[in-house]
């Protein structure tokens, strides 16, 4: 039923734009610093606008940063190409509102391209009347926590405040709303020396537990900054004793050795905390699986634009039938404003769902009034697809000029 | 100076700022506003300071294996030992430093400036004296701006030029290849034209407009000899990295430029990390380059003599690439600059000075040259105070 309602809408036009935004505003917006091994992110951030148009008037929207930081818009050009002339019921097998199962002649397309497979849901959602969660099932949670992902090294961004400087934007965060903060840790890895940076990492996590208060969640994330020092590890996951630390991410590139460590002093310093990792990876590798099933990984995290809903939603069905108790908490750092807003319909949907990554950025061209943000938690929509639209004015007046279409 | 040692060094990141937020160039994202400057300052027993940056040993080392290197390389070394002088002139390395100072020619530019301080003689004349009375820059900062500011297009790109000529430059850069990455080949090639033909109207004929495109026409002849053509009325100074380094491609090149009649430089050479390689090698011997430009604070003074020496009769000029260097670079690169006969311009980001002591004057678009012994720069203390909680030092 649902696949011949889908029938009629072909897609006609596909679009890829850039669209930039800031972490405040143009020139004047803070800068977000170094994490373990990069240098300064910076003070702005894009998503390559995708917008997929079928010829009944839909538009389907996603964020295509993953496309475009893998290659350039030429690949993009010519890897889409195929989807003109494609009825909406191509890709997937949608039955009673639920999408079943993903069409083999498209699948190695939605892989390469997991981003893809969200502006197909936001279409397929708009087409059937029906909110984009609702295609994966039922409703587990009408609110969806977020965290303010954006707390990196900004000690080195202003080196007169110290620890302090990564305190002063935590409690701005906290102004803003959030109730859940990120903090870049990693010290030791690159940019200070090993015992200097294992230092400066506990004195961030004190300073800003003492600034926020303790009804903050504190995440912290090493971007493997340990790596080869166990010891200074050790130290590390001691120091934050007591200072009620939510999870501890990428401490350590993943390996079972050094995990087994890390789970028996987190048990023994810090035992509410937990261990996540898998950013890098789409889940089913094995060392995930090593870790999941030896009770070392507390939750993984794919990037939701890498992966998009259906992949995803896969993973998660097979971790529920392997019985291991690990959590999703998908990464989502790159993914701006429509990768939050997929994020936030995958959690709607999704048991196993933690927490969303938010690099707090707001974009004047989407429109999202149903996203209402407050006390750290946004609400899901119920309306089609994504629920965003974009202001059409606007897009013609600044964005279009860069507009890559095809037709 | 026999008994002058290193008795110090401390490695301290420091970031520095452009003045706007520089935007996307062919194959890489958004500059952006701060870079980081990875500041080295060896103090010998008398007091003297000599500096540079280790920007490239810190781009794939840590700050540990830094200082291990740093401590090895440098401290409780004689002064006297990091260079060979002869006649008041710096012929080579000194005894044993020249492992240390082959993948790391920013080590030298420190050794000409703690020499030159603690003999009280300009690193300019170590070079040998000064070639001109000024050296001439060129603002780099024009990236893919448009981007930025997408609803003002190519005209971003001329306003941000002529506030560049308005600020004293009299020379620009535009950083083009659009179509490399980020557009469609074609309609990154019509921007290109738009942006160069934009900015020659913005700043007027007496303005250099030099165009550097990182190897964005790569496989794309067609909209090369397209580009060329539209904007040779424009007076392109010089051309730079229009495509991968290759004979056959600089022929071409070569044959575009006759076809339309420009005189315009071709250069390259900054991605060559151990010069003369036989590529470039090749392109200079066979006519094919005009300018050849690797960095100068990645391979330092006793690199670029080198260099300088091997290309002495070929006709290329020296034009070291210099971006990434933060201000620091400038001061380098004025020495540098002033000491080479064949210099042509230095590349200016432009990065707002706050840990060294005043650049020397700028004058319709040229600097005037230091007067201070070594590269006639030092560390401002207040400037440096703020930073220094992140600082490492080693001593004996």
């Amino acid at each position: 039923m649902s696949n011949r309602t889908l029938d009629s809408h072909v897609i006609s036009k596909v679009t890829v734009t850039p669209v930039e935004t800031y972490f405040g505003s143009p020139g004047k917006g803070r800068i977000v610093g170094r994490n373990a091994k990069s240098e300064n992110y910076g003070h702005n951030q894009r998503e390559w606008l995708l917008q997929v148009t079928t010829n009944s008037g839909l538009t389907g929207l996603s964020n295509a940063r993953p496309g475009m930081n893998a290659g350039g818009i030429v690949d993009l050009y010519n890897d889409f190409q195929d989807l003109i002339g494609q009825p909406l019921s191509a890709f997937f097998t949608v039955s009673d509102g639920r999408v079943t199962s993903i069409n083999p002649r498209w699948s190695d397309l939605i892989d390469r391209y997991g981003f893809l497979d969200v502006a197909l849901f936001d279409l397929i959602g708009r087409a059937l009347e029906k909110p984009a969660y609702s295609l994966l099932g039922d409703k587990v949670r009408s609110k969806i926590e977020s965290y303010d992902s954006t707390l990196y090294f900004q000690d080195l961004v202003t080196p007169s405040k110290g620890a302090n400087a990564v305190a002063i934007e935590a409690m701005e965060a906290v102004a803003k709303g959030w109730r859940a903060l990120k903090l870049k840790l990693g010290r030791p890895g690159k940019w200070f020396e090993p015992h200097a940076g294992t230092y400066r990492d506990i004195e961030v996590v004190e300073t800003v537990r003492r600034a926020v208060g303790d009804d903050i969640k504190i995440l912290v994330d090493a971007n493997n900054g340990y790596d080869g020092r166990l010891d200074l590890l050790q130290e590390f996951v001691r120091g934050i004793s007591g200072l009620s630390v939510m999870w501890m991410e990428e401490m350590v590139t993943e390996n079972v050795a050094d995990y087994r460590k890390l789970r028996d002093w987190r048990d023994k310093y810090t035992p509410q905390t937990m261990i996540v990792d898998g950013e890098g990876h789409k889940g089913r590798q094995t060392i995930y699986w090593q870790l999941m099933e030896q009770g070392l990984l507390d939750a993984i995290q794919p990037d939701m634009l890498h992966m998009g809903f259906w992949h995803y939603h896969m993973l998660a069905r097979d971790i529920e039938e392997s019985g291991n108790h690990t959590l999703i908490a998908p990464h989502n750092y790159n993914a701006a404003y429509l990768g939050l807003r997929a994020d936030i319909q995958f959690g709607a949907a999704t048991t196993r769902f933690v927490i969303a990554e938010d690099s707090t950025l707001d974009f004047e061209l989407y429109q999202g009034p149903e996203y209402v943000f407050k006390d750290g938690a946004y609400d899901v929509p119920d309306s089609p697809g994504l629920a965003v639209s974009i202001d059409q004015e606007l897009y013609e007046r600044v964005y279009k000029k860069h507009e890559t279409a095809i037709i | 100076m026999s008994s002058e040692i290193i008795e110090s060094v401390f490695l301290t990141p420091i970031p520095s700022s452009y003045r706007k937020e520089l935007g996307k160039n062919a194959y890489i994202d958004n500059i952006g506003m701060q870079r980081l400057e990875w500041v080295v300052c060896a103090r010998s027993s008398s007091g003297a300071e000599g500096i540079s940056i280790a920007n490239r040993l810190m781009r794939e080392g840590t700050v540990e294996s830094t200082l291990a290197y740093l401590k090895s390389a440098l401290l409780g070394r004689e002064v006297e030992q990091l260079l060979e002088i002869s006649e008041g002139v710096v012929t080579g390395a000194g005894p044993g430093m020249d492992r240390w100072y082959r993948r790391n020619g920013w080590m030298t530019i420190l050794a000409f400036d703690l020499v030159g301080k603690v003999q009280g003689v300009s690193a300019i004349d170590l070079l040998g004296g000064p070639k001109h009375d000024s050296v001439p820059a060129y603002d780099t900062t024009l990236y893919f701006q448009d981007f930025l500011n997408p609803s003002r297009g190519a005209q971003q790109v001329a306003d941000e030029a002529y506030q560049a000529l308005t600020d004293g430059w009299r020379a620009v850069k535009l950083k083009i290849g659009r179509g490399g990455r980020w557009m469609l080949p074609e309609a990154g090639m019509e921007r290109d034209i738009d942006v160069v033909l934009g900015v020659r109207e913005a700043v007027g004929s007496d303005v250099k407009i030099y165009v550097d495109a990182n190897f964005g026409y790569d496989n794309q002849f067609d909209l090369l000899d397209r580009f060329i053509k539209e904007v040779t009325p424009a007076d392109i100074f010089w051309f730079e990295e229009m495509i991968t380094h290759s004979v056959d491609g600089y022929k071409q090149m070569r044959e575009i430029l006759a076809k339309y009649g420009s005189g315009a430089l071709l250069t390259c050479g900054e991605v060559d990390r151990d010069p003369i390689s036989e590529i470039f090698q090749d392109l200079i011997d066979g006519g094919l380059i005009d300018g050849y430009q690797p960095d100068i604070v990645g391979h330092g003074y006793l690199g670029w003599m080198d260099i300088e020496r091997q290309l002495a009769g070929t006709g290329v000029r020296t034009i070291p690439h210099n971006f990434g260097n933060g201000s620091f670079g400038t001061y380098a690169s004025i020495i540098w600059g002033a000491a080479s006969e064949t210099y042509v311009s230095l590349e200016d980001e432009r990065a707002i000075p706050c840990y060294l002591t005043a650049l020397p004057e700028f004058i319709k678009g040229a600097y005037t040259l230091p007067t201070g012994p070594g590269l006639g720069v030092d560390i401002d203390y207040s400037g440096y105070a703020p930073h220094s909680k992140h600082e490492n030092r080693i001593t004996v």
